[in-house]
């Protein structure tokens, strides 16, 4: 049987029509596949652009993320400048508000700086220094939304204004600034120009600009009629800085508001 | 993938084996198409490298068996054809030939596997069952079985 079986099964075979069919399919398959790995070739590039499109709008949204400020920290003395403060509570940008700041910025580098430090750096400067050491007035103010960010700002340069001496920190929203920004003025100033002016309707914004926060307050308090007290408010302000009582809270502020008031 | 004219001398060297099994499983030509192009479409787009023309034919066989599988498991199989309706070879085939043909082709598929791959294509018994994935000694009592079967449908003649 077994010798039967092999002569039978032998007698089979694969038909040529048969055989010409499979030929003509896998010859259009195979031109078919040969033309979509082609294609695949070619189409390669799109998800290396894709990738690259993700990884730049990854270093884009981080820069953004980094760059973008979100708070901004003044500082008046008569150098006025102001500071850009991302998210992270560093320094993105640095801008001068008159002359004397801009000299003041041109000898210091404050970008990617903690705010603390930065903060730190300009009141230790020669030029703020000696103006704070010599009377001068420093007004630090946190311009930002309402919120934890800039309640963290205002306690830090709270305690930097503390170290330095002669300063006074206050904390004001964004769209009080732009009106401030509107005439020139950083916002220390401009809070002291509105108070300057309902005692002076003749001061203007860029009499303020020129002049320092010391000699603005002084203006201020002989507008009150406090000539005899403005020695004693220079006064009150060397002893503010002298005895660091001052720096307290509202050493200055208090000193200030009391000044308004009387 | 294979260049084409290496699918091409696989498709004349393998045919007949692809037709044997064929014809073992299907019955039917338009079924048969299906699995030479299913299997020689594996083949060329296969990157096994084989190490002998036999081992090539093992896996050509391998693979004709589980096409075959498939579309006999396929829902949308309907083509079924009685064996009379084997396409043009079928009349050529001789008296002899076609009689043990028709023994073979009536017993069910596990025994006419068995009796094709153990009496024509020579394979040993524990080859046959890695390619079937049965038991040695089940292929055994298949051939076993088959042989016995078809000594009765063929008349009483047992000699293999």
């Amino acid at each position: 049987m077994r010798e039967e079986l092999r002569t039978a099964f032998g007698t089979i075979r694969a038909e040529e029509g048969l055989k010409q069919s499979t030929r003509t399919f896998l010859q259009n398959e195979l031109s078919g596949a040969q033309a979509r790995a082609q294609r695949a070739k070619r189409a390669r590039p799109l998800p290396a652009l894709a990738a690259f499109a993700c990884a730049l709008l990854l270093f884009a949204g981080g820069g953004w993320l980094y760059f973008a400020p979100t708070a901004t920290v003044s500082i008046d003395v008569n150098p006025s400048i102001e500071l850009g403060i991302n998210r992270f509570d560093r320094v993105v940008s640095a801008t001068a508000c008159n002359q004397d700041g801009k000299e003041l910025l041109e000898g210091m580098d404050l970008l990617h700086m903690e705010c603390a430090q930065a903060v730190e750096t300009v009141l230790q400067s020669d030029a703020v220094a000696s103006l704070i050491d010599s009377g001068g007035v420093a007004e630090i103010g946190v311009i930002g939304p309402k919120g934890a960010q800039c309640d963290r700002l205002l306690t830090t340069v709270e305690s930097c204004a503390a170290q330095a001496g002669g300063a006074h920190c206050y904390q004001a929203r964004a769209e009080e600034v732009a009106a401030a920004h509107e005439l020139g003025l950083s916002y220390g100033k401009y809070r002291a120009y509105l108070q300057l002016a309902a005692l002076d309707p003749t001061a203007t914004p860029e009499q303020v600009q020129g002049m320092s926060m010391r000699e603005l307050r002084q203006r201020i308090a002989a507008l009150l009629g406090e000539e005899d007290g403005q020695g004693g408010g220079s006064g009150q302000g060397g002893r503010g800085h002298g005895s660091g009582q001052g720096h307290g809270q509202g050493g200055q502020g208090h000193g200030w508001g009391r000044g308004g008031r009387s | 993938m294979r260049s084409e004219q290496e699918v091409g001398l696989a498709l004349e060297r393998y045919a007949d084996t692809v037709r044997r099994l064929c014809m073992i499983h299907l019955k039917n030509y338009a079924d048969t198409e299906d699995i030479f192009q299913t299997v020689f479409l594996k083949y060329a787009l296969s990157s096994s490298d084989f190490a002998s023309e036999e081992h090539e034919k093992a896996w050509i066989i391998r693979v004709t068996l589980n096409a075959c599988k498939d579309l006999l498991k396929s829902v949308f199989r309907s083509r079924t054809a009685p064996l009379d309706a084997m396409p043009e070879q079928g009349a050529a085939l001789p008296e002899e030939s076609r009689e043990l043909l028709e023994a073979v082709l009536s017993l069910p598929l596990k025994y006419r596997q068995a009796v094709y791959l153990y009496y024509y294509e020579g394979y040993a018994a524990k080859e046959i069952a890695a390619m079937l994935h049965k038991n040695v000694n089940t292929v055994y009592t298949l051939l076993e079985r088959a042989k016995k079967k078809l000594s009765s449908a063929l008349g009483g003649e047992e000699d293999a």
